[in-house]
Order: structure tokens, then C-alpha cells, then sequence
């Protein structure tokens, strides 16, 4: 079931990435993950945060983040979140060769696909609720980094809340950075 | 002054330099950890790493690393899983590589081995521990090491220890 959720996670990547290309920018996202206080669900110690963020507008973005287990049984299980994000303190991108603010603040809403369920099935299992406080670097620029990001995550098969906590997530990205705007 | 006297404060001075160079660091890292040899322990917490780096060479460079790792096991209790001290060399130096998009400006790759000295406080336990820094980008003042892995070996008993892996690891170096 795992396997088949990575795979899915993959190639769902994949085939929507083209979609992406045509709005402002897309980014390749790296990063840390940690599943809080869901431990009878998700034992992980340790996740890999890898996925895709992109710009819909200039200070909405739309992020798709895998989060896999590394600690223990590397790559056993995975979850997907998808996040509606709006940055606070101003653009994120200007579509232009003029860079947006370097320094900002994301807040956003989505869900989780996972089977951290009670019944173990595959599905929407969380809804979220994230704040990343600090993030520094923009897509003109070409990276950006996430610093400190908390999720409120409401487990719909229980009523119990988790937390997921990133320390850092890298944005590489790789369309609508200043090399496009020449 | 005698000559010999004379040679001998060259010498000293000499081999001092590398101390006044850019070559003290210290490091932030995100761990997790498995113990494999003895009941299950699972961990994942903050590194903490300081490193001495006297030069810069092209190939086999190398630098004196000892680091602290601090986090929680599985029962949500604070452990200190592991204190290692050795000996991390870079391959190869080179800014000929396809990562370079990562970074604003030109970055070298300097994937990198570590032979370490393990201690495990809590079950005092000394281990041999080798490490891989493949992914690991380095300029002047700092490094940038993303998915090292690790395993300790114990000697005595010819087994694997524990392993585990940094996710991230940034050290930085005084100017």
C-alpha cells in the first residue's frame, strides 16, 4: 500500500508538473519533516520533505509536499499534503526581472492524503493548517528557503490533532526565475 | 640568535599559520539514529558539530570533526546518542558539477568520508563509525551536506552497532 502511495505520489508529480510551467513559477522543494504526536499512527522519527511548489499568483502558491519515512525502515511509508499558501508581508514574485520581497511569511490551508488512519486505508486523512514564519529567497532570485513551518494537522478518522514540523524546506526553482526574465 | 634556534621559531610559526587561517567551524545538523545491536532504539534530534579545517586542497582534504548529537527516543525521553570525534577528508574538489543550480553563486562539491570514534553515553559503548558525505557542497565559509549516512561497527563483537543518517548538516566557518 506504501509502495503504491510513493508511486502514485511520483508519477502524479510528474504528470502535473506541465501544468505548472505555464504560471508564474515552479519549484523543486527539499527539505526536513517531522509527524508529532500521531506516533500510534506514523512511528517515523525521521521524514524526507521533497515535492514541487508553484506560483499562482503573486502572492498565492500552491505546494505539493511528499513526506517519507527515513527513520526507521527508510522509504517504507509516505504521506502527500497539498497546501494553499498566501504570503503575508507582500509579493512573492513579480513575473518580472524585479525580484518580490526577499523576506516573508506563509500561511495556508489543505489536506493530506495518507493512511494514517484509523482504519489503515488509503485517503484524505488530515486536514491542514500551516504556518511557515520565516522564509528567505524568492523565485527571481532562484531558491528560497522555509524555515520552522508548523502544521496543524486534524486527523478526520479520530478528531486528534497532530503537528507536522519542517525545520528547513529548499525551493530550487526552476522556472520564473531571473534567467526567464533576461 | 643561533641559526638552529633561528630554523627552530621558523619552523613553529610555520606550522602555527594554519590556526590564524579561516579554519575553525561549527555545525547544525538534523539526525536520526537506529540501534541495531541490543533492544530497539530508535532517535532523531539536533547535531552539533565542530570542525578544524587547516587546509584547502584539491583532493584529500582533510579536517578534524568532533560532534554531539541531542534528541528524543521513541518514549519521548532526551538522549544523547552518540559523541564522535575523527577524521573527515574530502575527495575531490571540484566546480565542475551539475549541482551549481542549487546555489547563488558558484559552489564546489566535495563529497566526503569520515572515519569517526564513537561513544554512546548511555549504554557506554565505543564504536567505529564511517560515514558518507556524498552530497555535501563547500565554499570558503561554509559546507552544505544534504543525506549522510552513517554506521557504527562494533569492534569487539565484529557487528554492526547502529546507523543512522543527517538529513541536513550546515557548518559554518569563522572568518
Amino acid at each position: 500500500m506504501q509502495k503504491k502511495l510513493l508511486l502514485t505520489s511520483i508519477i502524479v508529480l510528474i504528470v502535473v508538473s506541465p501544468l505548472f510551467a505555464g504560471y508564474f513559477d515552479l519549484g523543486i522543494t527539499l527539505g526536513t519533516n517531522a509527524h508529532l504526536y500521531e506516533k500510534d499512527l506514523d512511528p517515523s522519527r525521521m521524514k524526507l520533505a521533497w515535492g514541487l511548489s508553484t506560483g499562482l499568483t503573486d502572492v498565492w502558491e500552491f505546494d505539493v509536499q511528499v513526506d517519507t519515512r527515513i527513520i526507521p525502515d527508510p522509504f517504507s511509508s509516505s504521506s502527500v499534503s497539498l497546501l494553499m499558501q498566501r504570503t503575508l508581508l507582500g509579493q512573492r514574485s513579480t513575473a518580472s526581472a524585479v525580484a518580490g520581497v526577499g523576506i516573508n511569511t506563509l500561511l495556508g490551508a489543505g489536506v493530506m492524503v495518507s493512511s494514517y488512519q484509523e482504519q489503515g486505508t488509503l485517503g484524505i486523512s488530515h486536514v491542514l493548517l500551516s504556518l511557515t514564519p520565516v522564509t528567505i529567497g524568492n523565485p527571481v532570485n532562484g531558491k528560497r528557503e522555509r524555515l520552522l513551518s508548523l502544521t496543524l494537522a486534524y486527523n478526520l478518522s479520530n478528531g486528534q490533532i497532530g503537528l507536522l514540523f519542517d525545520l528547513i524546506k529548499y525551493d530550487f526553482y526552476v522556472v520564473g526565475t531571473y534567467k526567464d526574465y533576461r | 640568535m643561533k641559526k638552529p634556534t633561528m630554523i627552530l621559531i621558523l619552523l613553529i610559526l610555520l606550522l602555527s599559520t594554519p590556526v590564524m587561517a579561516r579554519s575553525f567551524g561549527y555545525g547544525f545538523g538534523y539526525y536520526g539514529e537506529e540501534i541495531s545491536d541490543g533492544p530497539e532504539r530508535l532517535s532523531s534530534g539536533m547535531e552539533i558539530s565542530l570542525a578544524y579545517r587547516p587546509w584547502l586542497l584539491e583532493y584529500g582534504n582533510p579536517s578534524l570533526v568532533g560532534k554531539v548529537a541531542l534528541g528524543t527516543d521513541q518514549d519521548k525521553e532526551w538522549v544523547i546518542p552518540y559523541l564522535q570525534v575523527g577524521l573527515h577528508v574530502d575527495l575531490v574538489r571540484t566546480t565542475n558539477h551539475p549541482f551549481n543550480f542549487i546555489a547563488h553563486n558558484v559552489v564546489a562539491y566535495t563529497p566526503a568520508l569520515g572515519v569517526f570514534y564513537q561513544f554512546d553515553p548511555a549504554r557506554e559503548a565505543s564504536t567505529f563509525t564511517v560515514e558518507a558525505s556524498l552530497l555535501k557542497l563547500s565554499q570558503k565559509d561554509f559546507w552544505y551536506e544534504v543525506l549522510s549516512p552513517f554506521i557504527a561497527f562494533n569492534m569487539d563483537k565484529g557487528v554492526v552497532d547502529s546507523w543512522g543518517i543527517n538529513l541536513v548538516r550546515y557548518t559554518y566557518f569563522f572568518k
